[in-house]
């Protein structure tokens, strides 16, 4: 919301004041300064001037020499503006002066004929979007004045963020009435200007059939409008304030809506019947708004109407039968208080935002219709020849009561803020803000101001308003005196962290994404889209589901580093998957792509199955190991033949695979990529963080490396599950500690090795039982396997 | 050459070895040379048979005598060099060590958030992300004719009523619906709303929800919460401000700032007021508590929400928002 300084000054002397010296206050009111501006000071050296005579430029047809009175000296213009005449007043850019833009003017020749500076149109004052001609001064300005204060320039603009429930300060007098307050200056009272003839029989004839909908209907006729171009000081403070001026009666309607708060529109009468009748539409009743829409009303729609069509959206929008333009000669001014609800459901069927139902929506001040209404009808008269036909039409609803009155209580004001406010202090606060104050026996009772209609109901708002005058920052910090209570964590979370520590443990880095993906992707990655939940409004196509396959996310973060040059990623995201059925799942996702560069201790080495099992298998021992069990599994993201699960009583709390080319290829990733989850959310279920002790022998090991050639299709984790099982009760641990396939095998054979550590909680083993036991051992793998042993 | 003789000698040449012992290699060297198995005392040791007895007890003892000074003397050095005794020719060289990933800024910044209400007695709640519009607005006091439901740039879902949450505040409602009076709870979570991705702005971000409902809960507690979360976070002397403000779902309504760290002179991450904007603020609104049935009159509450990112980027002097969710490793392994 942009006021102007100067406009501030007219309900509020400032005098002596800046901006800066009350933002402050103001903001700890939850009024903020959102940006000051001075458009002004963008614009120097230009000056009002007489001309004294035009003549034609002797070697150019468009361009005429004119002398100029400054004032103290005469200056002569080269102007090829077609609008000028001697006699006119305008103002002059001379030499050095800058215009809007940033146009820098100096003296120059043209065509031969020095020119001491510029005429300039309020296009290059920054007070149009574009002009015709020069502008010609009002009035008979100070020959050699500043043009500044003709134009209304000398001003400061500010620009405040004003909150939903404060509707009152969307207007200049809204936030004077804030400024008073927070200045201590005295706030100039709105009066109703009184015409004669207000109270004789009203010039237009309404009916309100809704009057729940339309709380209020004031209309006059003016007659005799001359619409024309508005004044510069109008000009100059709609542009100001980011409205554009169009004609006078626009102007008028817009001026004082950005003034006391309140939409005002005016109907060109000579196209309306005579009376104004506010109802309802009818289902399917045809409007076309004043910016040319076709919209098709709905039954819940108010409308104003002359008997026989609809003239105005109530709150939202004129019609295009009904507007004003240059030929209006006959003005309806309607002044209302729609109800907010219903504003704003209208506006938003019809997609018709407007600034008149942006106000109107958040609840505006029933008194301010008739005063409005005055304060517009005089401008009428001043600015546009009007005169008034008639008295004023005010229909109210009955039963609408704009003062209302809230009761608040001592003790639960000090409850809420924590502190007891002097009560006379409170006092002050309400009725600087002109509420209706009573005493009560334990409090106050107060008449709210109609302004506040809508937003002061309740006691709890009295308190927020005695909290904002006193100052949030003059509460002193407290800490509540709060019960304890039982604490506990979820599983879950124990599980999570984890396995967070399990993936940092193995050098992968925790990413974060956003957790949507694109229609294309979700088909690539095998995901039907009416499976998932989708996006009605999405800022973009690769935003559109929410997504089923977290990993696609960590794709993106792969493309990104290894188009950077950063190769080794080994990547993990704590989040979600999406999916309808299953509503959303706590999932670890993980990936690596790349290679774990050469160092000191290690060679390059390519990233890859080995690092993704590795990862999974230490995720694994989170589980009891006589419950793990590996199996395949086959999905539309995983190359075929690698998708790899592991189950726990059968359930999958991880699986990883390598990526499908084609998906991977879908982010520029054209090396092996591996990928994974951890499924928390299911793991949770099997994770038990209760530790056993179980106890371990106190005497020496005896180690054994056996490495048994074999076919190539034999799996190494069986062949280890068969010699641990058929070693006996003495063997304490088994690993593969060596695979080997090259030229001194036969070919379609492999060697693997284990090491066997054996051990006995009683006594100290001898080699001989343990001979005894690897002899039977090699044996039984020969037979099973038919291995040799190397 | 008499015996003494050699014995002499070998002496000479055992102190002049043991004077130069600096490591542990060179210890084991000499231990081998002057009392391995085939050393030069072991051989006298051997010799000793073919002398006399009475020439075997006096040589005997003499070589003995040199054999205890050397094991005594050697096991001295040792004990100089040091369990670890070997020398460090270049401690520049890197060493073994599992490379670590780490988590992501992000997550340590709530961790400490977690942690601090943690200790201070709050509880930890989690909810869904894709939401109702009830637990999203509705129950918050954002009913579908009030304009403040404009102001959330909600993503909406094709189903009935369901958006994707704009904030964390539905976890309040899902609390208090679950939950009886006293509530200390706080929330961190993902949150959507329909912004441009830009330095500051992001579509998907996280926030902080923090709910307290008991008998007696003031303004004044709200700003103590605060105070003390902030300062925990940020240093002891962390400045904050409350301005009056509004939100649907609290009411006395308050935006909360914290004093830069440029000190009040003004720069570029406050832009140049001095004040940094970390999050909204106030008591919970007696219809928030109606529509989940707990007695506005018995309870009062505090709420506040935080935005997760600000605080990382200010902790960590993070300059654009994005660089959280483009994950450049370079980035994550420096932070």
């Amino acid at each position: 919301m942009k006021v102007t300084w100067n406009w501030l000054n007219e309900f509020v002397d400032l005098e002596g004041l800046d901006i800066k010296d009350i933002e402050d206050r103001l903001a700890s009111q939850g009024i903020h300064v959102e940006e000051v501006t001075r458009p002004g000071e963008s614009i120097t050296e230009v000056y009002a001037g007489l001309i004294l005579s035009v003549e034609k430029h002797p070697d150019a047809d468009r361009l005429q020499i004119c002398t100029v009175d400054m004032g103290a000296e005469t200056l002569t213009i080269v102007t090829a503006a077609p609008n000028v005449r001697s006699g006119v007043y305008v103002p002059v850019a001379v030499h050095g002066a800058t215009l809007h833009g940033g146009m820098k003017i100096k003296r120059a020749k043209l065509r031969g004929v020095a020119s001491d500076g510029m005429f300039c149109s309020l296009q290059e004052l920054g007070l149009a979007e574009k002009s015709d001609g020069i502008h010609i001064m009002e009035g008979e300005p100070e020959k050699g004045s500043p043009v500044h204060p003709y134009a209304g320039l000398d001003d400061t603009v500010i620009d405040f963020e004003i909150t939903a429930n404060r509707p009152d300060c969307l207007s200049v007098y809204g936030i004077a009435r804030e400024v008073a307050v927070a200045s201590g200056r005295e706030l100039r009272p709105l009066n109703r200007r009184v015409f004669a003839g207000d109270d004789a029989a009203p010039g237009v004839s309404v009916s309100v059939k809704d009057a729940d909908r339309c709380l209020r209907y004031t209309a006059r006729r003016l007659v005799g409008v001359n619409v024309s171009e508005s004044p510069i000081r109008i000009r100059t403070r709609l542009e100001l304030v980011g409205l554009r001026s169009i004609n006078n009666a626009v102007d008028i309607t817009n001026y004082v809506m950005w003034e006391y708060g309140l939409p005002l529109h005016a109907f060109d009468a000579g196209k309306t019947g005579a009376a104004i009748e506010v109802r309802r539409a009818a289902d399917g009743e045809p409007f076309k708004t004043l910016y040319g829409d076709d919209l098709k009303l709905d039954g819940e729609d108010l409308l104003i109407a002359d008997g026989k069509k609809g003239i105005a959206l109530a709150g939202v929008i004129g019609g295009e039968n009904s507007g004003v333009s240059a030929d209006t000669k006959e003005i309806i001014l309607e002044a209302a208080l729609f109800e907010p609800s219903g504003v704003r459901a209208t506006a938003k069927r019809h997609g018709q935002r407007t600034d008149s139902s942006y106000r109107f929506e958040r609840g505006l001040d029933f008194a301010l219709t008739e005063i409005a209404s005055a304060r517009a009808a005089g401008l009428f008269m001043e600015l546009a020849g009007a005169s008034l036909s008639g008295g004023i039409a005010d229909i109210k609803n009955p039963l609408f009561e704009p003062e209302r009155e809230v009761s608040l209580r001592w003790k639960r004001m000090k409850e809420i803020i924590g502190i007891e406010i002097p009560r006379k202090e409170a006092r002050q606060y309400f009725e600087k803000l002109s509420y209706g104050v009573t005493d009560t026996p334990d409090g106050l009772s107060l008449r709210v101001p109609s302004s506040r209609y809508w937003d002061i109901c309740r006691e709890i708002d009295l308190i927020e308003e005695v909290a904002r005058f006193y100052g949030y920052d003059k509460i002193p910090e407290t800490l509540p005196l709060m019960r304890m209570r039982k604490g506990s964590v979820a599983g879950e979370e124990l599980l999570e962290d984890e396995a967070m520590r399990i993936a940092e443990g193995n050098g992968f880095f925790e990413v974060y994404t956003f957790p949507m993906m694109s229609a294309d992707l979700l088909n690539i990655t095998g995901h039907k889209a009416e499976s998932c939940y989708r996006v009605t409004n999405p800022l973009n196509i690769e935003m559109e589901y929410m997504t089923p396959e977290p990993l696609v996310g960590l794709l993106k973060v792969a493309e990104t580093n290894i188009k950077r040059g950063v190769r080794d990623v080994r990547i993990y995201e704590r989040t979600r998957s999406f999916a309808v059925s299953e509503g959303e799942r706590d999932v670890i996702s993980f990936l690596c792509a790349g290679e774990a560069v050469k160092r000191f201790h290690r060679k390059d080495e390519t990233l890859g199955f080995f690092d993704m099992k590795g990862l999974v298998d230490e995720l694994g021992k989170m589980f009891p190991e006589d419950k793990r069990e590996w199996a395949s599994v086959r999905k539309e993201i995983w190359e075929e033949g690698t998708g790899t699960v592991l189950l726990v009583e059968g359930c999958p709390v991880a699986e990883f695979g390598a990526v499908k080319g084609a998906v991977a290829g879908a982010f520029d990733l054209k090396q092996e990529v591996w990928a994974g989850y951890f499924y928390t959310h299911d793991a949770a279920e099997h994770y038990d963080d209760r530790r056993r002790f179980k106890p371990f022998s106190q005497y020496p090991p005896m180690l054994y490396d056996l490495a048994f050639v074999v076919d190539e299709c034999v799996k190494a984790g069986e062949m280890r599950d068969f010699i641990a099982e058929k070693s006996g009760a003495l063997l304490q641990r088994i690993w593969i500690f060596d695979l080997y396939q090259g030229k001194s095998l036969e070919q379609g054979k492999k060697s693997i090795a284990f090491s066997l550590e054996f051990r006995s909680g009683e006594r100290t083993l001898n080699e001989k039982e343990i001979g005894a036991i690897i002899e039977r051992l090699v044996k039984e793998v020969s037979g099973q396997y038919g291995a040799v042993l190397r | 050459m008499k015996e003494t003789d050699t014995l002499k000698s070998l002496r000479g040449r055992f102190d002049e070895a043991a004077a130069g012992i600096g490591d542990k290699q060179l210890w084991n060297e000499a231990r081998v040379r002057f009392l391995g198995k085939k050393s030069e005392i072991n051989g006298l040791m051997r010799s000793l048979r073919e002398l006399a007895p009475e020439e075997k007890k006096t040589a005997g003892k003499e070589i003995n005598a040199l054999k205890q000074y050397m094991e005594e003397r050697l096991s001295d050095i040792l004990a100089g060099i040091g369990v670890s005794g070997v020398s460090v020719s270049d401690p520049t060289l890197p060493g073994r060590a599992a490379e670590l990933g780490r988590e992501h800024p992000l997550t340590t910044v709530t961790k400490r958030i977690e942690e601090i209400f943690v200790r201070m007695g709050f509880q930890v709640k989690r909810g869904p992300e894709v939401e109702s519009e009830w637990h999203c607005f509705d129950a918050l006091n954002i009913p579908e004719s009030h304009p403040a439901r404009d102001e959330q740039d909600t993503f909406y879902v094709d189903r009935e009523k369901t958006v994707l949450r704009t904030h964390t505040s539905p976890v309040q409602i899902r609390t208090m619906l679950a939950e009886k009076p006293p509530i200390y709870m706080i929330a961190p979570g993902r949150v959507y709303r329909s912004d441009v991705l830009d330095a500051s702005h992001s579509p998907v971000f996280r926030q902080v929800e923090s709910l307290a409902v008991d008998k007696g809960i003031s303004f004044g507690d709200l700003k103590g919460v605060i105070y003390n979360f902030l300062s925990e976070l940020f240093g002891s002397s962390v400045k904050t401000r409350f301005d009056n403000s509004f939100f649907p779902f609290t009411e006395p309504s308050a935006e909360v700032y914290m004093g830069c760290f440029c000190g009040g002179k003004g720069c570029s991450v406050c832009k140049g007021s001095g004040w940094l904007e970390i999050g909204g603020a106030g008591m919970v609104d007696p219809k928030v508590f109606r529509s989940v049935g707990i007695d506005p009159e018995a309870y009062s509450g505090f709420a506040f929400g935080f935005g997760i990112e600000r605080m990382a980027m200010l902790m960590y002097g993070v300059p654009d928002i994005r660089y959280f969710y483009e994950n450049d490793l370079r980035m994550l392994r420096n932070m």
